[in-house]
């Protein structure tokens, strides 16, 4: 059951990825394209999740997982800071 | 029905402010060699003479139009490159065949990017 959620956030994740390249693509907003990246790393860290506590629950990825996470929303922000005018 | 090229969206997004910039732009295009006051582009397309005189700086200061030295100040096309009047052409030809589009394409590209973040999460366009 968890593991099925933690794959649904990941498949979310991607296609908001997905979707916001495809808008990158079309109107050339660059605040999309970082949202984008984002997103992928966020699909990513959800991956990450599943592997961790699904699949390998005696190795611990957190730093991974947190390092992939800070990424994401580093993206996300230089986006918004920097793009979002 | 084709896709619009990379090339002629990255150039309207760069190039291209409004449906009145491309409209004196594709006007000189298709007069070339002509030198053309400010009072003669906004009485053929009827638009606003102080906005006319503002899309004409701005077009001389993009490199698509050369000033000409003379008593009335006069304008002519005189891309600053190749490449620049080969996607004017593709423009041109785009006006013609897909008029329409083309607007659309330069209201979507002028949205702000907080509305541009909203509709890449629409599945199906609307335009």
């Amino acid at each position: 059951m968890a593991g099925a959620l933690y794959l649904t956030c990941a498949a979310t994740a991607c296609l908001c990825s997905i979707l916001l390249w495809r808008g990158y693509r079309r109107s050339k907003f660059r605040l999309l394209l970082w949202s984008g990246f984002c997103f992928a790393l966020l699909t990513l860290d959800n991956l990450l999740v599943f592997v961790d506590v699904v699949l390998f629950p005696d190795i611990d990825l957190r730093p991974v997982r947190l390092l992939t996470t800070i990424l994401g929303l580093a993206f996300l922000l230089y986006g918004l800071i920097w793009e979002g005018k | 029905m084709d896709p619009i090229p990379d090339t002629v969206t990255q150039f309207i997004a760069t190039h291209i402010d409004s449906v009145d910039l491309l409209r004196v732009l594709l006007f000189f295009k298709r007069h070339p060699g002509q030198d053309l006051t400010a009072i003669a582009v906004c009485s053929e397309l009827r638009i606003p003479s102080a906005t006319t005189e503002a899309q004409l700086a701005l077009l001389t200061s993009r490199g698509f139009l050369e000033q000409v030295a003379g008593p009335v100040p006069a304008f002519r096309y005189s891309p600053a490159s190749a490449a620049l009047d080969a996607l004017v052409m593709e423009i041109d030809t785009l006006d013609q065949r897909r008029p329409v589009t083309l607007i659309n394409l330069i209201y979507n590209l002028k949205k702000s990017p907080a509305q541009a973040f909203a509709d890449a999460f629409k599945f199906k366009r609307s335009d």
